[in-house]
């Protein structure tokens, strides 16, 4: 099978070539060059998407893919011992939303970074980071998936490290002191994910024969294992599921962040520059939700299921604890950046209580909305981040404080930044609300007292965001800011298009759900069938 | 029988017409109204910056500069497009209006037309699961109850619109203000026709964001602390995390039932909430009046509505007087079966939250010097009387004694309000200032003589003075409480029938007369103020007018309670009139009515004002009631020290305990490396001996291994 | 009773003990030079005794052990030229050999 063949390959090669072609133009065509080719990586995933939705067989699951590449790549025996790693990229109704999704703040990040100096390396890193990202969702090969989730770091270090603020942390300036810390931390979560991954792969081939890291051979029932191991050390005994699930976990929970592993967000976010924030919490956090929802629950049911009590309790702490510290926070990203926290806890929260072993119907309205969670917050947060973006570029500031009424010079930034913030606050009609609302309704079935704990973040969340809007753009005018002039046509772009899409996923959210809910269907079946 | 089916069909019409009007003014004429005006971009040259400085909101006034520029930017001359924008608003709202009134008059007159469950009128689904278990659909309805107060929203909003022509007459944001208004009409249509609790709680966040846009309205102005009044953005972000406060019990109500039953629908629920344990349905019904109480700002989360008075006048009378803060009640009457189902303290919760909300509101009220505030604090009050009707009513009377009392009420709250500001506004122009306090009013009644009459209508029938609407409906509440032998709450409810008589006569008087006028000082008198008031526009006033004649006549729907809830009883008149205890209740309003016309009418306002100053109990009393309890105080200790303490220290945990082990585990590995590197000497002889003396550690393990043998 | 390997290995160990104090405590280069060659015949010394006395066929029929003393004495010499040359060309750079001293490849 020729690998070119396949329309997937050429997702993760399009943004490639467009960042070598980058590099290699002068920065007069560099530009439209990164906008070309991100803008292809677009409409070639809208492409895919459209062909299955034409197709009429729905957007299957991680056994009936609608569209894959299947192809050995690394495949040798040592000895008895065979290593065997496929070239398997496929996309399902789970993580082709996620693809569109990076495609498209991949290409609103180009046009958002268009400006920056040294634009060529800017853009030529984005759209690296864009393949990488795109290996993460498409790759089903486990090992495969392994080695994208390692690539995607490179881009991202040299972006954060090199286009970063300056502000100094820790005696060293910010950029370089959050390069390392992202780098750093997320390498610490992928030691234990891979250590998991050769777990499973090993088990395998002495439980069954067979050496394969493929997803869909996991998440086979049939394929599963089950049995116990015992820790020497601790004389304990565990489910082999639940061990594996917890290394591969680590990375996940990293990345997702889950507290107590998320002080690498905030710092991460403050220091990157505007559009790497965006990809960061639009899709990078995605990443750990979509790896704990692909490869956690899919292949490893019985190890989620263990742990579904402990993950619920670090969901509510990150849900409601994110939500408190950003009622202090002086820095606007860094406030988004908890908010993130905040609501990437509600998608735990839904993982969780999917994972419980109550009624199939709250289950699957629980993970539903959580998967909706991952889509629209990438979008919101993106928005969000935008619009800081903006304020930052025109004021030099990002400090809360120092603002005050300047809606009276940015009406149009002040009207799409208030959007964003409703939208994120999980106002009705817009994304964030039909992710949260069927969360929490679906998750409190199994879990009455975490969920009942975690609707109050909707207070904090409406009073730190709206607090932030009034301190900054609302109140009586600050003489200070008088130069300040409107967000330009080029800022306005990305932050129309995110605000239409973040409306047709409020008012309508039935197609986003179609798309994913097959895959998710899939999943509750094999897990509802291991949960006994 | 077809066409009147066709006629309920269409009923979504209703509810998308102001959602049209929103988009067409938001991406239509508003766009139209900022093109239209000269640029003022940040292309302008350094010295142009300073000549704009002055101006007003959003960059896009250039008028004249007041001191309160800042506060209500002003535009000369309105564009084409802000006027189109206005006219979209009125039309369409005018249709709807229409077409609701002929749906209201052909279900009343036609009973059997419209089907005892009501019809779907709009159906669309989020993710359905098989078997419709744990399902989201976003489902319109229409019955009798969502008709009754669908004519409400779309009277009072068609009238508020109009209204507003003249009161916004020169706001820079005047497209923007309809814009606002057309999204709340909407939401509010939402609520109305909703079927299950996901579409309710659309429609009780969206109103939410309306109210919370139109309240801070004027983006940039500024907080007046000597009156007690917070600037416009921190009213508004007030009233939306109060209402997120009450919320937040709404949906784990709503969750409690889902989670029970499966499903969010309210006919569904009316079933199968029988199978629920009957004190957890109990626990969910209270629950869920929480966000009745957040909504309807009721004890103890009222302190949101008279901030938002900081809000256009416009917005006071439509969102916060006559419909979104009813829609409290209006949710409690949708749910009334699973309350009946529940077990009685349910009810007993509405009540006496409602009954203990009307004293509060009604006592603040008496002692209120800002206009608006009164009307605030009487808007309060006369919410809690909504909920009396509501909790004492039973499933005899159904939800139609609340909901006959928002009826009536939302016609003459409403004129109040809007009478109120057709007064700021006439006094904005004689003094080209703000005024509120009605203690620079005074006297205004020849000077304003329709706003002045149809004032005293309004004031009449909220005091419930015989047979104009207040009357009616506040009566037959008080009246049942008695007849439930609820001695407390009768009690409760009667007093503050005196209160709210003697508050509401006292702003009429302090406004319009005062000592020294006509009709013993009811009529003119002297004006305190400054300048040469006079009576508003046209525009102003008709909707005055027009909303005086339901002030008078909507009490006499006397079917209003089959009409919601058929087979509930049918008031009589003869029949109240033959009850004695409807005559206290008149005794009552009158000696409240009585007491403020002495007081402001025959007693010079300077000596009342010395007498309670001089009587440290009285000032106390006032201070405390001046002050509203000091619950506002409260609440902002609460928040500063508590919420943001709590914050403060998660703060400091994250900083130095969690990442306080992560950046101590970084410098842990830097020391280790920087200490740790004196081992490499340089000196081959002290690595031989490291080496050696391994070799030698490792020999001796290895002999001691094979020796004692582990492995054996 | 002749000369077993346990002569041999006694031996081999008391050079290589001897070789090692030289090799660790002296100061001079050249002294460290000798304590190594003096280790490195005390290991030749160990490799023909165990060549000698090993009687199992095949292997005792290969010789093993001595050629590797013979592969060791070549080694040796070598090293020992490389090492002269070094230690008179930090000589000729510091003006001394004391090995205590010659850290440069410190920290």
């Amino acid at each position: 099978m020729n690998i070119l063949a396949s329309d997937l390959t050429w997702i993760i090669l399009l943004p490639v070539i467009g960042a070598l072609v980058v590099l290699a133009t002068p920065a007069r065509t560099a530009r439209w060059m990164a906008l070309l080719f991100s803008a292809a990586a677009l409409a070639l995933s809208l492409v895919i998407f459209f062909r299955i939705l034409a197709a009429g067989q729905g957007f299957g699951d991680l056994t009936h893919l609608p569209d894959s590449i299947h192809t050995p790549w690394i495949d040798f025996n040592a000895g008895s011992i065979p290593f065997k790693i496929d070239y398997f990229l496929g996309v399902d109704g789970l993580s082709l939303p996620l693809v569109v999704l990076n495609a498209l703040l991949s290409m609103l990040s180009v046009i958002g970074g268009w400006q920056k100096i040294r634009v060529k390396e800017y853009l030529g890193l984005l759209l690296l980071l864009e393949a990488a990202v795109m290996g993460v969702f498409l790759s089903l090969d486990l090992l495969l998936f392994f080695l994208f989730w390692e690539l995607e770091l490179a881009p991202m270090f040299l972006l954060i490290g090199i286009w970063g603020y300056d502000t100094m942390k820790h005696g060293v300036p910010g950029r370089i002191y959050s390069a390392w810390k992202f780098l750093l931390y997320t390498f610490f979560g992928s030691i234990f994910m891979l250590a998991g991954i050769l777990l499973l792969y090993f088990t395998n081939i002495s439980h069954h024969n067979a050496a394969t890291a493929s997803m869909p051979y996991f998440a086979l029932t049939e394929h599963m294992f089950n049995g116990v191991v015992n820790i020497p050390i601790l004389g304990a005994t565990a489910g082999l599921q639940l061990i594996t699930f917890l290394l591969i976990y680590t990375a996940f929970a990293v990345k997702i962040p889950m507290f107590p592993l998320h002080t690498w967000l905030p710092d991460a976010h403050t220091d990157a520059p505007t559009e790497v924030s965006v990809i960061l919490a639009g899709v990078l956090l995605k990443m750990g939700a979509y790896g704990l929802i692909r490869v956690c629950f899919t292949l490893l049911p019985m190890g989620v299921h263990d742990f579904a009590g402990p993950l619920a309790v670090l969901a509510v702490i990150n849900i409601i604890y994110g939500a408190g510290i950003c009622l202090v926070q002086t820095d606007m990203k860094r406030l988004i950046a908890y908010s993130s926290v905040s609501h990437m806890g509600i998608i735990l929260l839904g993982v969780a209580a999917a994972a419980s072993s109550g009624s199939i119907a709250f289950r699957t309205a629980a993970l539903t909305g959580a998967t909706i969670q991952m889509f629209s917050h990438g979008i919101i947060t993106g928005l969000l981040f935008f619009c800081v973006g903006v304020i930052s570029d025109h004021a030099h500031t990002r400090d809360i404080a120092v603002f005050g009424g300047i809606a009276k010079k940015m009406p149009l930034l002040a009207t799409l930044f208030t959007f964003a913030a409703l939208a994120s606050l999980g106002l009705p009609g817009l994304a964030g609300f039909v992710a949260e609302y069927m969360t929490f309704t679906g998750s409190f079935q199994e879990l009455n007292v975490i969920t009942t704990i975690s609707v109050f973040t909707m207070i904090l969340t409406a009073a730190y965001l709206l607090w932030m809007l009034k301190r900054v753009f609302y109140d009586p005018f600050n003489a200070k800011w008088n130069g300040l002039g409107d967000a330009n046509l080029r800022e306005l772009v990305p932050l129309f298009a995110l605000a239409a899409l973040i409306v047709l996923v409020g008012i309508y959210p039935k197609p986003l759900i179609d798309v994913i809910t097959p895959s998710l269907g899939q999943l509750l079946h094999t897990a509802t069938a291991m949960i006994k | 029988m077809v066409i009147a089916m066709a006629l309920y069909q269409y009923a979504w019409a209703v509810l998308l017409a102001p959602l049209l009007s929103f988009v067409v003014i938001v991406f239509g004429t508003r766009v139209w109204d900022l093109l239209s005006r000269p640029h003022i971009a940040a292309t302008t040259t350094h010295a142009e910056e300073h000549a704009v400085e002055a101006h007003g909101s959003e960059g896009e006034d250039y008028g004249e500069h007041g001191e309160d520029d800042d506060d209500d930017p002003k535009v000369p001359r309105l564009s084409a497009g802000a006027i189109a924008s206005g006219y979209v608003a009125i039309g369409i709202m005018a249709l709807a209006c229409i077409y609701s009134w002929i749906m209201l008059l052909t279900s009343v007159f036609n009973r059997q037309s419209l089907p005892a469950g009501g019809i779907d009128v709009l159906h669309y689904d989020w993710f359905v699961q098989p078997g419709g278990v744990a399902s989201y659909s976003i489902i319109f309805h229409l019955d009798t109850l969502a008709l009754a107060m669908m004519v409400v929203v779309t009277t009072v909003s068609l009238l508020v619109y109009f209204y507003s022509q003249g009161y916004m007459e020169d706001s820079a944001g005047y497209a923007r203000f309809f814009a606002y208004l057309t999204l709340f009409t909407f939401s509010m249509l939402v609520i109305v026709f909703a079927e299950n609790f996901l579409v309710i709680f659309v429609g009780w966040e969206l109103v939410g964001l309306s109210s919370y846009l139109l309240i801070g309205f004027w983006i940039n102005k500024r907080a007046k602390p000597a009156e007690l009044r917070p600037s416009p953005s921190s009213a508004a972000l007030q009233a939306f995390v109060a209402n997120r406060v009450g919320d937040v019990g709404f949906i784990i109500g709503i969750m409690i039932l889902f989670a029970n039953t499966g499903t969010f629908s309210f006919a569904q629920l009316s079933t199968a909430v029988t199978h629920i344990d009957k004190n957890l349905l109990t626990v969910a019904m209270i629950l869920v009046f929480c966000g009745a109480i957040g909504k309807s700002a009721q004890v103890p989360l009222h302190v949101w509505l008279p901030s938002a008075m900081e809000g256009p006048t416009p917005v006071s009378a439509l969102i916060h007087a006559a419909t979104m803060v009813a829609a409290g009640v209006y949710m409690i009457a949708r749910t009334f079966p699973l309350y009946v189902a529940a077990g009685p303290a349910a009810f007993g919760t509405v009540a006496w939250v409602g009954a203990i909300t009307a004293l509060f509101a009604a006592t603040v009220a008496l002692v209120q010097s800002d206009f608006k505030r009164v009307l605030a604090y009487s808007t309060i009050s006369q919410l809690g009387y909504m909920f009396v009707g509501l909790g004492v009513a039973g499933s005899e009377y159904g939800p139609g004694l609340g909901m006959f009392h928002l009826f009536t009420h939302a016609f003459f709250k409403a004129l109040l309000f809007l009478g109120a500001g057709s007064v700021l506004h006439s006094l904005h122009h004689a003094t080209h200032r703000e005024v509120q306090d009605m203690r620079l009013m005074g006297g205004l009644g020849p000077k304003m003589p329709i706003t002045a009459i149809t004032w005293l209508i309004a004031t009449l029938s909220i005091s419930g003075f015989p047979f104009f609407a207040g009357f009616f409906s506040k009566d037959t509440i008080i009246n049942l409480t008695a007849e439930r032998s609820d001695w407390g709450l009768y009690i409760i409810t009667l007093g503050t029938a005196g209160l709210t008589a003697f508050y509401m006569l006292r702003a009429y008087i302090l406004a319009f007369g005062g000592k020294g006028g006509s009709f013993g000082g009811l009529w003119g008198g002297p004006y305190r103020g400054e300048g040469q008031p006079h009576e508003s526009p046209i525009t102003i006033t008709l909707p005055l007018i027009l909303l005086a004649i339901p002030s008078v006549i909507a009490g006499y729907w006397f079917g209003f309670f089959d009409y919601i809830q058929p087979g509930a009883p049918v008031l009589n008149l003869s029949t109240i009139l033959s009850d004695a205890k409807t005559w206290i209740g008149v005794v009552v309003a009158l000696a409240g009515l009585a007491v403020a016309y002495t007081l402001y009418c025959r007693v010079d306002a300077a000596k009342l004002h010395a007498f309670v100053q001089n009587n440290a109990l009285l000032r106390a009393t006032h201070n405390f009631l001046y002050h509203a309890y000091y619950i506002n105080e409260l609440y902002d200790l609460l928040i500063r020290y508590v919420v943001l303490g709590i914050s403060h220290i998660e703060q400091a945990f994250d900083t130095y305990v969690v990442d306080g082990i992560v950046n101590g585990v970084a410098r842990l590995a830097l020391l280790l490396g920087r200490d740790g590197r004196y081992v490499e000497t340089g000196r081959v002889q002290s690595y031989m001996i490291g080496f050696f003396g391994g070799v030698a550690v490792l020999a001796v393990l290895v002999f001691a291994l094979v020796t004692f043998g582990v492995g054996k | 009773m002749g000369l077993t390997l346990n002569h041999f290995l006694i031996l081999g160990a008391i050079l290589f003990c001897i070789g090692l104090y030289g090799a660790i405590s002296k100061r001079n280069a050249i002294a460290v030079l000798m304590g190594i060659e003096i280790m490195l015949n005390a290991v030749n010394v160990t490799m023909i005794g165990f060549s000698f006395f090993n009687h199992v066929k095949p292997y005792s029929t290969y010789l093993t052990g001595q050629i590797f003393a013979i592969f060791i004495i070549t080694v040796a010499a070598a090293e020992a030229a490389v090492a002269l040359a070094m230690i008179i060309a930090i000589y000729r750079k510091r003006e001394t050999v004391d090995v205590g001293e010659i850290d440069i490849m410190k920290w």
